[in-house]
């Protein structure tokens, strides 16, 4: 393998206002290898990336691309160079076909009079797809044919094509199945050992450790270091990153499985949708999870269970009464985290303030009116007690951090005082700090007996946390594990798949 | 208390700084953009845009605007968007006549018309929430229903207009529309900034979804504002009727877009949301009358382009709140 420097930065620093998102980085980026790049929320991975991709320019620093000096203006001139990024949300568009989203934007290359030659191009992406061997897909089908992974998969096939030299892959693996994953790393090393340059955002460490070559850490918008293969390891990289110990108490330290008779939340008979006569019991003091691939179903479990999503039959019931609506559920003590924190969890362009105090207004209300005094007192405790980074209660939500916004959204239901939580991928995307942080918040509500329904795609986390899990597969609970110490992903992960 | 500021505030603030602006800058804008409009005004009109005389004008005309201003903050905030009020002002002011005449008591003119433009204001709201059409598109439908309203009425009472036979001079008074001003603005800003009826119609406008799963009833909270509207559509149809003591089949004509344009005026966001403001509708309805009558007076343009001044303040408006491009690929 070739070890040519493609890319390389000098002094890179970016400010945002008073914040520092980027200190004096220099990285250099070789041909053919897979760059994994690591650090907590909020220590400048994106914002790296962005900058190399044309997204935004660095406030001082030089970047030398294929040996001549680089500074895209835009994301235009960054991918006409060869520099392609895919990102975690903008996605495909539907309704055309999948030729169409392969070329959008390059249909000149087959018009001829102001008309567009469907078959040539139909033709062309067909061989770009099994240039990819990913020929399950269809060049002439429309786009709505396809998943969610997919999509994402024909998004590689957009954006990479001979010119390319160096791909981003900007935390695109939280959304993607384990099936997903598979794929995309093939596709990654296949890219690489092409003679590319991969650079590979993730929030997963395993992640980063089986894919990549060589990883940079990054913390508070400094590089921290650079760790060949050979050097890497969960324990030396989780230190780097946070700057600390994180020591043993990251997940749960007991096996004691135990909790309350008592029955919190139980779905009985429910049927929605593909889950059919589905039941569940949650007790008090129980911290359940439920796993599974994405689509098994236990989304959708989380959603039923809070009201959102009606059953058709069956009924779900708290202590207090039926769980008809949300309103309802939060009437009774319940919380809902959605895994889709900022389309549904958030309101992103509301302030801390406006978000953290949403859903306790109600109980804020005094002759109808609601005291600003009683809204700033409830908004600095939940601060306080999260310890959520933010300058001021007004600042936007969506100019925080990954793990700061999951915190509001933990926050808004602990200023509840809710008894029963539902939460679905509550980790996803947030960096080993806060999800420490987060395991322990878990681990202090189920010892003051609050009953906890933890849906999660992390198996290490629902083995970690969880006194019982049940394990879905194609809208069954396939099999129920109790807590134990010897329980491992190999036990667990013939069931799912 | 002191040390969890400290924690909030990790930077160091002084009271007033760039970031201060920055989060309040909708608000401060529009302020500036009203005192440039007083003063070059004020200059090329040679002092004539605050004479005693000029002033009442401003706020005779300031008045309907204002108050029905304050009542569309509250729909804009949802995201939504009426332009059936200058039509419902016809028709609310028509039935109001209509009584007034027939039974001789301002009282009941006051109250009718309340009544019909609130009951439009409710059916609007509740038809979009529970059937998921957009409210503009609803809007059209009583748009024309009310302006069909007021020409059949008034053809077959015979002529082009109606007059009332009962004094309504009280709202032409100066002192007392500032005095309704005040009272509605305060009222209304209460109902807006400290009650789940303005936090619940912003954060319906920013995020349903996200309403709907902390506990937001989104159906009523979505026809709420509509009353409000409703209420200071009525109050305002009194206003408009009392200039000419009469309802006539033009009334009202173009009367949502003076509402749209002064709520853009003064900061207020076109898809509503977290960022709405109640002072945009202060702000903007007097820079919009100024502005306009600032003109008039300065010679710059005459009654008939009011309309194309209108489309032009319009589109510069919307050209320079428009999100920027983000420098991201499809």
């Amino acid at each position: 393998m070739e070890m040519d420097i493609i890319l390389e930065t000098k002094g890179i620093t970016k400010t945002f206002g008073p914040t520092v998102a980027l200190k004096n980085v220099s990285i250099s980026i070789r041909s053919g290898e897979i760059r994994g790049l690591i650090g907590e929320n909020g220590s400048g991975k994106s914002t790296l990336t962005s900058i190399i991709a044309g997204m935004q320019e660095a406030d001082s620093g030089e970047m030398y691309y294929l040996g001549n000096a680089y500074k895209p203006k835009s994301m235009i001139e960054g991918q006409k160079n060869g520099i392609s990024m895919i990102l975690q949300e903008v996605g495909t568009i539907s309704n055309i076909s999948v030729a169409q989203n392969i070329f959008l934007g390059n249909e000149r290359k087959f018009t001829k009079f102001g008309i567009v030659n469907g078959k040539q191009m139909i033709k062309e992406a067909q061989s770009r797809i099994d240039s990819f061997e990913i020929s399950s897909i269809k060049a002439s089908d429309t786009i709505n044919r396809y998943g969610f992974e997919d999509r994402k998969l024909l998004e590689i096939v957009r954006v990479v094509n001979d010119d390319t030299k160096i791909l981003i892959v900007d935390e695109t693996t939280t959304a993607l199945s384990h099936e997903g994953r598979e794929l995309l790393y093939k596709l990654i090393r296949k890219i690489a050992s092409e003679g590319k340059a991969v650079i590979f955002i993730s929030h997963d460490l395993d992640e980063l450790l089986e894919v990549c070559d060589v990883l940079t850490v990054l913390r508070d918008g400094a590089l921290v270091g650079e760790l060949k293969k050979e050097e890497m390891s969960l324990s030396i990289v989780r230190k780097m990153m946070v700057g600390r110990e994180i020591g043993d108490k990251y997940y749960r330290t007991d096996f004691n499985g135990s909790y309350d008779k008592e029955v919190t939340l139980s779905l009985d008979n429910v049927t929605y949708g593909s889950l059919e006569n589905f039941n569940l019991e949650l007790h008090k003091g129980e911290i359940l999870g439920i796993g599974g691939l994405s689509g098994s179903g236990m989304h959708d479990v989380g959603r039923i269970a809070f009201g959102i999503d009606k059953p058709v039959y069956g009924t779900v019931s708290s202590q207090n009464g039926k769980v008809l609506n949300s309103r309802k559920a939060i009437q009774y003590k319940m919380a809902y985290i959605s895994k889709n924190r900022d389309t549904d969890a958030l309101i992103l362009q509301g302030s801390v303030r406006e978000n953290l105090v949403l859903p306790s207004l109600p109980y804020l209300e005094k002759m109808f009116l609601i005291s600003p005094f009683k809204e700033k007192r409830l908004v600095r405790q939940e601060i306080k007690n999260l310890s959520i980074k933010t300058n001021h209660i007004s600042q936007n939500v969506n100019q925080l951090s990954g793990g700061n916004k999951q915190k509001i959204s933990f926050g808004k239901w602990t200023a509840m005082n809710s008894q029963i939580l539902i939460m679905d991928c509550p980790t996803r995307g947030v960096d080993v700090g806060v999800k420490q942080a987060m395991y322990q918040l878990i681990e202090t509500m189920k010892k003051e007996g609050k009953s906890i329904l933890l849906i999660s795609e992390e198996l290490s986390e629902l083995i970690g946390m969880c006194d019982r899990i049940a394990i879905m597969k194609d809208f069954k609970v396939k099999k129920e594990f109790i807590r134990s110490a010897e329980l491992s992903d190999s036990d667990i992960i013939e069931y799912m798949i | 208390m002191q040390r969890i500021r400290n924690e909030i505030s990790p930077v160091k603030s002084s009271w007033i700084n760039g970031e201060t602006i920055k989060r309040n800058a909708t608000f401060i804008l529009p302020v500036i953009g009203l005192i440039l409009i007083c003063l070059i005004l004020g200059m090329t009109s040679k002092g004539l845009l605050f004479s005693a005389y000029n002033i009442k004008t401003i706020i005779r005309d300031t008045t309907p605007i204002l108050i029905v201003s304050l009542g569309a903050v509250f729909i804009y905030s949802l995201g939504a968007m009426d332009i059936s009020i200058g039509s419902v002002i016809a028709c609310g002011g028509l039935l109001a006549v209509l009584t007034m005449n027939k039974t001789g008591s301002l009282a009941s003119g006051i109250a009718i018309s309340m009544f019909t433009t609130t009951t439009v204001a409710l059916i609007i709201g509740f038809i979009s929430i529970t059937c998921s059409l957009r409210p503009i598109m609803v809007s059209v439908c009583f748009l024309l229903i009310g302006r069909g309203v007021v020409v059949m009425a008034s053809t077959k009472i015979g002529g082009t207009s109606v007059k009332t036979i009962v004094d309504v001079s009280m709202f032409k008074n100066t002192a007392f529309q500032i005095g309704t001003i005040i009272v509605i603005s305060i009222i209304l800003g209460i109902i807006y900034n400290f009650t789940r009826i303005g936090k619940n119609a912003k954060a319906i406008g920013s995020n349903r979804v996200c309403a709907t799963q902390n506990g937001v009833d989104v159906v009523k909270f979505f026809v709420l504002p509509y009353l409000i509207l409703g209420i200071t559509v009525g109050i305002a149809s009194v206003f408009v009727l009392s200039t000419t003591a009469s309802i006539s089949r033009t009334t009202g004509t173009g009367f949502e877009m003076d509402i749209m344009v002064s709520l853009i005026l003064g900061g207020m966001p076109l898809a509503g949301g977290m960022k709405s403001k109640i002072s945009s509708a202060i702000i903007g309805s007097f820079s919009y009358i100024i502005l306009k009558n600032g003109l008039l007076l300065s010679s710059f343009i005459s009654l008939n382009q009011v309309d194309m001044v209108k489309a032009g303040i319009f589109i510069v408006i919307i050209c320079l709140t428009c999100r920027q491009k983000t420098n991201v690929l499809p």
